[in-house]
């Protein structure tokens, strides 16, 4: 299993700017998903360790290896493609043996493996079915399979769970997961789906506009976001105008809202440097709010609707500068009614400070 | 040899090596044409420059002869004539026999469609000399035709239907309605049937609907396959041999003579030389006729 | 009620048209008076054993020159096709358009070119095209060549590049790629390229007419100088036998085109 390293790898595509200078390492056997928008470069990135896009500058490196002048065929990578790119003229089991006969694996050896990798997607009956005969399902398994069965040094999924209804998404999340740790294979996730790339990843790499916003464990990433753009793109969050009034000893600082109602916080933001009188925002997760007055941190809000969702219900409110909240009810939990005054209270470790 | 997939956008040097790849690939095959077709015609053209000196015998200087003679001498204006009247009768014979049933086929739903298409291309699936030779039993003098209508005291004495421009323009006809048909068809698919039945809502009778409705929405496409059969009948060569019995001097039929008999070459090549033009440009017609129609198609749809 | 009547008539009428000459050629096969009278007044079967072998010859030189040119037709076809959809040189669409332009023209005015070509391509370097097998397979390519090109075109537009990426990223050189995933998921499309080159050339009368000669009679043609000169009941019989032959290798090519679309792209 090995690393996969990108050195201030950039790529332009005439004069559009795709890729910025990225730095990137993943650990052998590391689980990292890249995370963004349409157009903000993770496929780029992801096409780029497969060979099919040559950097503009820049290095990657494999496992040791500068595979960056290497073209596809000679980089060992396996990739499982959005739209699974099954060879309709050969069946399952041929399919996964395409990667295998073109090594010159011998006979037995091929079949040996064949059935291995029909048996960790659970799909053995089908060996001999034709991808048209399979479900969108079964064939991105088979696709996995495919992939797997080379014991590439990196495995590599552009999302391959885009075309599939939920349930299935679900399932095959779990399925990818198990076989990636049991196979320990170091992997590329790209998806811009962020309830995917936090259940599966080890790490995940926010990107925007060609760079790497954050790049943390999911639940860093979700705590703890670095910019407007990750905390908003990652989960929800409730932002507030503040302005630094003191910093404490204890790694935390006390915060003040401008205008009339002046209104003051306790936020952790060790590993910000800030200054006493700087403006920065305050995040909250709408799950962190609480109604009542129980905890560190108060407002005071006026409800002004409420979205149900069947296992939480959102309730919006606005705050006493205009700000608007959205506060998560759990379930059992009373809801206020519309044109209720609350108070909202979350917990000084349960916010974050960020700076744009 | 480079596959789409390889990213082009790089240096420029590579894009360039990239492109070339395909100019080596596309360069047998280019070649081979050039050869055995391109340079033909082109010789061809050459030819219909000079002028005949004995037979089979072609002198060497330039001369436009050849083309005055084509444009002034009456012989040649009614050779002319008779292939452009050929392609007309034939055109129309396909128009009326093939309208109805293409609009059968392109608005029924029953399940003998697939049948009924299947026979009407199926007279293409056999070659043009054994459909050729199967119209003498029908068409000669002691033919099922001449038969029926004598047996029927529609006439006197057997009509001469074959062997003759008659026999050309039947046998044209025949060969070409598959063509006019499916062209159609497919025309009258693209237009709604909904029109139609706005049309009787509103009180036209079917003659009616059609002549405001149908006729006009499908003329471009009428226009286009019109075109077509039109340059398919006066390009024709062994139809009009066969059943003109080597006697219907159409422009095809006169070219060929030109080279097998009379062996005057540069007379044929003249002829050869119009009716490539002129081919040529009736198919480019046609298929502009058809993009026009194609793009304005969509804007009668609803959203 | 009367409008359902007359359209079934015609109907009816314009498939009697359509199917005549060909049924009519069976049946008067086996006449036994004169050949080009109809109705039948007697059966025979002797046309056919009057059959001269020369038409066998021909039927020969035919199926030789079918099945060469649709082999040229296809290999030529299929890397001009792919550099047409694939490559962006300067001049492409100038290709494309003289690639498919024999279409445009009238088979005649490619027969004689060819003809007057031959003369001069004797004249330059003493070889002999006209009356060859040669000739008649290069006569033949004017219009395999464009027909294998446009098929291929065809069935090209719906390319998924990302079974290509697939091949390659799972190790195949991009010459691997070619042969076990491009031509594979292109195969119906070069097939039936290659089958209209077949057939086309089987059914060509102009061309071959002018371009061959002797030894290199194709049937169609053979028939033709017979029909011009004595229309007797052997002529009757070859065309029947002909219609024969046509029907079973439609039915042929329905088995194989059914097969050929279960192991093709089913994707």
């Amino acid at each position: 299993m090995s690393e996969v390293l990108f050195e201030k790898v950039e790529k332009r595509f005439g004069d559009q700017v795709a890729v910025r200078g990225i730095d990137l390492l993943v650990r052998p056997g590391e689980f990292v998903t890249l995370l963004g928008p349409s157009g903000c470069g993770k496929t780029t990135c992801l096409r780029m360790i497969a060979g099919f896009i040559a950097p503009t500058s820049g290095r990657i490196v494999m496992g040791g290896r500068d595979i960056t002048a290497l073209p596809p065929y000679r980089r060992n990578t396996g990739m499982v493609f959005q739209s699974y790119a099954l060879f309709p003229h050969r069946t399952v089991a041929d399919n996964i043996a395409f990667g295998l006969q073109v090594r010159r694996l011998p006979r037995a050896e091929c079949e040996a493996r064949i059935k291995d990798a029909l048996r960790l997607v659970h799909l053995e009956p089908f060996a001999d079915r034709y991808p048209g005969q399979l479900s969108g399902g079964q064939r991105q398994r088979v696709a996995l399979a495919r992939a797997v069965v080379i014991r590439p040094e990196v495995l590599l999924l552009d999302e391959p769970l885009a075309a599939l209804d939920l349930k299935l998404r679900e399932e095959l999340q779990v399925e990818i997961k198990r076989i990636q740790s049991t196979l320990k294979i170091t992997t590329l996730f790209v998806t811009h789906d962020q309830g995917e790339a936090l259940s599966m990843s080890d790490r995940v790499a926010v990107m925007h506009d060609g760079r790497i916003a954050q790049i943390d464990s999911p639940e860093m990433l979700y705590e703890r976001p670095n910019s407007r753009y990750v905390a908003n793109f990652v989960g929800r969050t409730n932002l507030l105008d503040v302005v630094v009034r003191e910093k404490r000893g204890d790694g935390m600082v006390r915060v003040e809202t401008d205008g009339a109602d002046k209104a003051s916080f306790i936020a952790a933001a060790a590993h910000l440097q800030i200054d006493v009188g700087a403006r920065c925002l305050l995040g909250v997760r709408p799950e962190h709010f609480h109604f009542g007055d129980g905890r560190a941190n108060v407002i005071q809000a006026k409800v002004r609707g409420a979205t149900y969702l069947g296992s939480i219900r959102y309730v919006e409110a606005e705050g006493p500068a205009g700000q608007s909240f959205v506060v998560q009810v759990r379930p059992g939990e009373p809801a206020p009614a519309r044109g209720e005054v609350v108070l909202i209270s979350w917990r000084p470790e349960s916010c974050f400070l960020l700076t744009e | 040899m480079s596959t789409a997939a390889i990213d082009r956008s790089a240096a420029p040097a590579r894009t360039r090596r990239a492109a070339d790849v395909w100019l080596w690939i596309v360069l047998p095959t280019t070649a081979v044409f050039c050869l055995i077709f391109a340079t033909p015609i082109l010789d061809l053209t050459a030819l219909s420059f000079h002028a005949m000196t004995g037979p089979a015998q072609v002198g060497d200087a330039f001369t436009l002869a050849n083309y005055r003679a084509f444009v002034t001498d009456p012989f040649y204006l009614q050779i002319l004539l008779r292939t452009c009247w050929l392609g007309a009768l034939v055109t129309l014979g396909c128009l009326v026999i093939g309208y109805p049933v293409a609009y059968y086929l392109a608005r029924t739903s029953s399940r003998w469609r697939g049948m009924a298409l299947f026979l009407v291309i199926s007279p293409l699936l056999v070659s043009a000399i054994v459909r050729n030779i199967g119209w003498f039993p029908l068409l000669s003098e002691s033919g099922l035709v001449n038969w029926a209508l004598l047996k029927l005291g529609v006439i006197g004495a057997p009509l001469p239907l074959v062997n003759n421009f008659t026999g050309v323009v039947i046998g044209l006809v025949h060969a070409l309605l598959p063509f006019m048909i499916l062209t159609l068809t497919t025309v009258i698919q693209r237009i709604d049937a909904d029109l139609e039945e706005a049309a009787a809502n509103l009180g036209a009778g079917p003659l009616e609907a059609f002549w405001r409705v149908l006729l006009p929405l499908s003329l471009p496409g009428v226009v286009s396959g019109s075109l077509l059969v039109f340059t398919m009948a006066i390009s024709a060569y062994t139809t009009p041999a066969i059943l003109g019995g080597n006697r219907v001097l159409v422009m095809a039929t006169y070219i060929a003579q030109q080279f097998r008999t009379v062996l005057n070459y540069p007379a044929g090549g003249t002829a050869a030389a119009l009716l490539l033009v002129f081919a040529a440009l009736l198919t480019l017609l046609a298929l502009q006729v058809r993009t026009a129609d194609g793009e304005s198609a969509s804007e009668g749809r609803g959203a | 009620m009367i409008r359902w009547f007359a359209l079934r008539a015609t109907l009816f009428l314009t498939f009697a048209f359509l199917l005549a000459p060909v049924c009519v050629v069976v049946i008067a096969s086996f006449n036994g008076g004169p050949v080009l009278s109809f109705p039948p007044r007697s059966f025979t079967t002797h046309w056919y054993a009057l059959i001269k072998p020369e038409f066998f010859a021909a039927l020969e030189v035919s199926l030789i020159v079918g099945a060469v040119t649709a082999l040229l037709s296809v290999g030529l076809g299929l890397p001009a096709a792919l550099a047409l959809s694939r490559g962006r040189f300067p001049g492409r669409d100038g290709l494309n358009a003289i690639l498919l332009s024999p279409l445009i023209v009238p088979a005649l005015v490619t027969g004689v070119a060819l003809y007057q070509f031959s003369l001069t391509f004797w004249d330059l370097t003493h070889v002999v095209l006209g009356g060859t097998l040669i000739g008649l397979i290069v006569g033949h390519l004017t219009f395999g060549i464009p027909f294998s090109v446009r098929a291929i075109l065809a069935g090209h537009a719906r390319f998924d590049y990302a079974l290509e990426e697939a091949a390659l990223n799972l190790g195949a050189t991009p010459l691997q790629t070619f042969w076990r995933v491009t031509v594979p998921v292109l195969r119906p499309s070069i097939v039936a390229g290659g089958i209209f080159a077949f057939v086309m050339s089987l059914d060509d009368v102009p061309i071959a007419l002018f371009i061959g000669g002797g030894d290199a009679t194709t049937l169609p043609v053979r028939i033709f100088t017979t029909v011009e000169f004595d229309f007797g009941g052997d002529v009757m019989a070859i065309a029947a036998l002909i219609v024969g032959g046509s029907i079973v290798l439609m039915l042929a090519l329905d088995r194989l085109i059914g097969l050929d679309r279960l192991f093709g792209a089913r994707a």
